[in-house]
């Protein structure tokens, strides 16, 4: 009777959409791109709060237009997403046939299996619209999108693509320059440095302005951005080639510890709770003097209706290690098919149409940087925004182009691994030993990795 | 006969005579002193988020907190007309969607629990039957499920029943909330009326159904009424569920509310103001029970 | 006193419990697939689960996590009902005296109750911050309350006080207004002070409302996660790591849905067993509070 009444409720309720729109061949008879091949049928979109989407929802009714497919989209605050993301995917529902996504992550959904291969259809000329211009996509951060699905630093870049950038952020620190001019200093240029450096530049605590300041929550993304980079331009690495966790090595305890005590000593008293755009804001608000992290927040730095520091900030590569090799990590937003889709020539399309170079230069230019084309990167329009943040286009270039490459290693425990380090920094921030937190941080990944990859 | 009596029960507060006449005056300053207090405690951040509601985010982020600053509707604006002023992003008004979700999902979720609850209520407290307690106990055991221990289930169950997404699949796990409040309370509250009355209407040859819809229900209206806020304060804050197992259609507004935490900054004035606008319901049902609430919550004061 | 003569009847019983027994069926499923899955190795990730047996429950007692995850979950639980059910008595007997406005201040007691603790936490988290008005009102400078791993879990009990105190004080608010009038006639003819009346009458006669609030209470911060989502997330480290926050990680974050399971059920014995000795003291409470 129970089983009776549900499936009646079940016959009142929204059900998921199933295509009954046309799947006509991609190309026409006389080998036009076909636009139209999908018509009437619909698909749906996972998208992340970002500038991306932000500029795409308007410009959605274009490619509705366009290619007559109905577009849904859900679209979520940065953690509540990918903590939805997870459960849809999991279920190997095709409820969701698109979504944003990033390197690190997509690991996970890798080894899972939910997402699609896009090397087959990039590989196909058929599935191309002849303005399409794959090569202009900077090769490094197509490498970063892709692997072939085994643990170690030596896979990644090679194996299937498996979602295409839109968007890409390296590492640099952003200083007080007003600041640092009228003290005489220059920006750091090791990580001894970065701990003069903040220390300078701060202030006393009355006068409501510190030194460093630097996200905090005891989550991957608290290692992700000027940690990680740190880390690896002092010659350390997460895993070592017969994936044994090595955290806890010498050079990597003492990264750590200057580290630590550049924020404890002259940082923000509750650093375990400030997320991203916690210290953005706190930088813009003008009460630090130095935040080692995503390049792209000149943007915000420089708006005067979010920012007290407009023109005063100046921006400098990552601080190199000892021995003066320098590496930054990267992020790239970008969007992934769903293995389990019902609609994937639909979902190509719509692909295809957000990573054109219109669509990319009509985000870029709302807001959405760094470009991942170069024609977009090297455009007009472009060129004149960044032309208003100093030295911004200079040192984003250079790391571009030379420093910046994921620094992880591509396993698929990623978010557990890196959740795992950064409570390791928390307790060292209270004061734990580093060699020992370290340690058994590095115990508990070993365990965590070893358990995933079991027989 | 029993009307009287809880008028009178109302005047004979703990305090015994201390209402009104021969209470000392230093008794009453002290009464006040501490009502202040706690009025103080509760009310301080509700009207420090107010204030936020009322602030550009500007003044908001200023890192000494501005108890002076010019008051603005523009966060108002913002999220009920989608109007982008200057600073704020392009913010889709999905909030009122998400209101109207909120709206209908709990209300929904409350009448049902009142419908299926009441009379199974009404069954604990009158009747002697098999497995009475541990029925009772049962149904408060919803509330221990720990909603991550269902969440997962329930989400592929649904996805099977297609009740993903849909408002009756909310108002359906939302029973988990307030199914067992309103069973436990109104529990005791049938408890509470004197048996004669309905055994007299027996006698006289009316149904179980009569005596329970003419006779018991109307007496414990205000009691139904203040169980009723109660569940739909509950319901209407939850979180996790809406998050789960909802998506853009059926999010509730506490969903909605840490949308705003964009990819910029955390849009602090259309949080508090989206927060205000979230409470009103509550404190609007709350505002025409409150005579029921807790004069009517006088349970026992009819007693034979 | 009131005669309490319960009716016996066969069938008409179960007829106006049939709706509500349904939705309780309807429960019981996803719980007992809980159940199932807490033995097996469910990984989101992975499209084979494996029967495992006890295998996540015999991790879980050798964790030091747990233990001390458990350890947080049921101090939490007992500080967090005792000071509220402490503070909830005391606005309760404040707002059952009859000084002029109280109508007023019984309205507007109730307002933190109405604010969704994800947003009451977000609210509290920029209060709470070192440059927040709750620090400049303390004359405190720039002390960070979430963020060290000392007062962490206490501001947490500090948020979960103010949005949850009103509740208990609306529940013992109606149990004062609900009793008689006559032992205080006597005990004022008696000459009895007012603590003694307290003590000896107030007290045992709204223990069934005390115990009723004291289970809800306990119910719900045993549970908590709201408002530790929306602040510290289980940091700094792991002081504010109460189980079910835990549970979110291993299972929304890290993929381990079978480990998380284990967790929750664990959880769900501990509400039982705490649930199941209210109860019987509630039904204890109740039988003496008649006798009165």
């Amino acid at each position: 009777m129970m089983l009776v009444l549900l499936l009646l409720t079940g016959i009142f309720c929204r059900r998921d959409s199933d295509s009954v729109g046309i799947e006509a061949g991609i190309r026409t008879e006389d080998g036009q791109f076909n636009w139209q091949a999908c018509k009437l049928q619909e698909i749906s979109i996972g998208l992340n709060k970002h500038p991306y989407t932000e500029s795409l929802l308007t410009e959605i009714p274009k490619f509705e237009e366009l290619t007559g497919i109905k577009v849904t989209y859900n679209i979520l605050a940065e953690e509540e997403y990918f903590e939805k993301l997870i459960i849809d995917l999991s279920t190997g529902s095709s409820g969701l046939d698109l979504f944003m996504t990033g390197p690190q992550l997509s690991w996970g959904y890798i080894a899972s299996g939910w997402i699609e291969s896009l090397d087959h259809y990039f590989e196909d000329p058929d599935y191309l619209p002849d303005d399409y211009d794959f090569k202009d996509f900077y090769p490094s951060l197509l490498r970063a999108n892709r692997w072939n699905n085994k643990p170690g630093k030596k896979n990644l870049g090679l194996g299937g693509l498996w979602a295409i950038p839109i968007q890409v952020e390296t590492y640099i620190i952003a200083y007080r320059k007003d600041l640092a001019s009228a003290k005489r200093l220059s920006p750091p240029k090791t990580y001894e440095e970065l701990y003069g450096f903040a220390r300078e530049i701060g202030e006393s605590e009355k006068a409501g302005r510190f030194g460093i300041i630097s996200r905090g929550l005891g989550t991957w993304p608290t290692i992700n951005t000027g940690f990680i980079t740190g880390f690896s331009s002092s010659g350390c690495t997460d895993f070592d080639e017969n994936m044994k966790c090595r955290i806890n090595s010498t050079e990597a305890v003492e990264f750590t510890k200057i580290w630590i005590d550049t924020i404890k000593d002259f940082g923000p008293p509750d650093w375990p709770n400030i997320t991203w755009y916690d210290a953005k804001q706190k930088f813009s608000s003008g009460e630090y003097g130095i935040y080692p992290d995503c390049d792209f927040f000149a943007a915000s730095y420089e708006n005067p209706d979010k920012s007290n520091v407009v023109g005063k900030v100046g921006y400098a590569l990552p601080p190199a290690g000892p021995d003066g090799t320098r590496k930054s990590n990267l992020w790239t937003w970008s969007l992934a098919m769903n293995s389990h889709s019902k609609k994937k020539l639909a979902s190509w399309l719509f692909l295809l149409w957000a990573t054109s170079k219109e669509q990319l230069l009509t985000s870029a230019l709302n807001g959405n940087m760094n470009p991942t084309r170069k024609s977009v990167w090297e455009s007009e329009e472009v060129r004149r925004i960044t032309d208003n943040w100093k030295d911004y286009r200079e040192v984003v270039n250079e790391n571009l182009n030379h420093y910046a490459a994921i620094q992880w290693t591509p396993e698929k425990e990623f978010i557990a691994v890196g959740d795992r380090w950064a409570k390791a920094l928390h307790e060292i921030w209270s004061g734990k030993d580093a060699q020992k937190a370290l340690d058994k941080a590095a115990a508990d990944i070993d365990r965590i990795i070893s358990y995933a990859y079991r027989k | 006969m029993g009307k009287s009596r809880q008028k009178r029960g109302q005047e004979l507060t703990m305090y015994g005579k201390i209402s009104g006449e021969t209470r000392k005056k230093s008794q009453t300053v002290f009464v006040y002193a501490g009502i202040v207090l706690f009025l103080v405690f509760a009310l301080f951040p509700i009207i420090w988020i107010l204030l936020m509601s009322l602030k550009t985010d500007k003044d908001i982020i200023s890192s000494v907190p501005k108890i002076f600053f010019s008051p603005t509707l523009d966060n108002y604006k913002t999220l009920i007309f989608g109007i982008k002023s200057a600073g704020s992003e392009i913010s889709r008004p999905d909030f009122i969607l998400y209101f109207k979700n909120s709206l209908i999902i709990t209300t929904g979720a409350v009448l049902t629990s009142l419908a299926v609850g009441i009379p199974a209520a009404y069954a604990l407290a009158r009747f002697k039957f098999k497995l009475k307690e541990d029925i009772a106990f049962t149904f408060l055991s919803f509330r221990f499920a720990p909603e991550i221990a269902v969440i997962i289930p329930i989400f592929t169950i649904y996805k099977m029943l297609f009740l993903y997404n849909t408002y009756i699949g909310m108002i359906l796990v939302y029973q988990l909330i307030t199914l067992p409040l309103i069973i436990w309370i109104m529990r005791g509250y049938f408890e509470d009326i004197p048996v004669e009355i309905e055994q007299a209407a027996r006698v006289d040859g009316y149904s179980w159904l009569k005596v329970f819809s003419k006779i018991a229900l109307p007496l414990v209206k205000p009691g139904l009424a203040s169980t009723a806020i109660l569940s739909f304060i509950f319901a209407w804050n939850n979180f996790i569920f809406g998050l789960v197992l909802g998506a853009k259609e059926t999010f509730p507004a506490t969903v909605g509310t840490l949308g705003f935490i964009s990819y910029e900054s955390v849009l602090w004035g259309q949080m508090a103001a989206a927060s205000m606008i979230t409470i009103l319901p509550e404190i609007i049902i709350a505002f025409f029970i409150q005579k029921y609430l807790v004069s009517g919550l006088s349970m026992g004061a009819i007693r034979g | 006193m009131s005669s309490r003569k319960s009716m016996s009847n066969k069938i008409v019983p179960y007829l106006f419990i049939l709706p509500a027994l349904l939705l309780t069926i309807g429960i019981l499923y996803p719980f007992l697939l809980s159940l199932l899955y807490s033995l097996t190795d469910y990984h989101l990730g992975s499209p084979v689960t494996k029967f495992i047996g006890l295998s996540n429950y015999l991790r879980l007692f050798g964790s030091t996590y747990f233990w001390k995850s458990l350890g947080l979950t049921l101090g939490f639980a007992a500080a967090a009902v005792t000071v509220q059910l402490i503070l909830g008595l005391c606005g309760a007997m404040l707002l059952d005296t009859d000084v002029k406005g109280i109508k007023i201040a019984r309205s507007l007691i109730i307002l933190p109750l109405m604010m969704p603790p994800v947003v009451a936490a977000l609210m509290w988290k920029v209060i709470m911050a070192p440059n927040g008005i709750l620090n400049y009102l303390t004359g405190l400078s720039q002390y960070s309350w979430l963020g060290s791993n000392s007062t962490a879990l206490i501001s947490i009990l500090i948020i979960d006080t103010w949005i949850y105190t009103p509740f208990v004080t609306v529940i013992l608010l109606a149990g004062l207004r609900s009793l008689p009038a006559e032992p205080y006639e006597a005990a004022l003819l008696d000459g009895g002070s007012a603590w003694f009346t307290f003590r000896s009458l107030t007290l045992p006669m709204i223990k069934p409302f005390l115990i009723l609030a004291a289970l809800f209470r306990t119910i719900d911060s045993l549970k908590a996660f709201d408002i530790i989502y929306a602040t510290t997330k289980g940091g700094p480290g792991s002081s504010t790591m109460l189980l079910q926050v835990k549970a979110y990680f291993e299972s929304f974050r890290h993929y381990n849905m079978g480990y998380a399971l284990s967790h929750m059920m664990i959880l769900w014995l501990v509400i039982f067993f705490i649930s199941r000795f209210l109860v019987k003291n509630w039904g204890k409470a109740v039988k003496s509070a008649a006798r009165n």
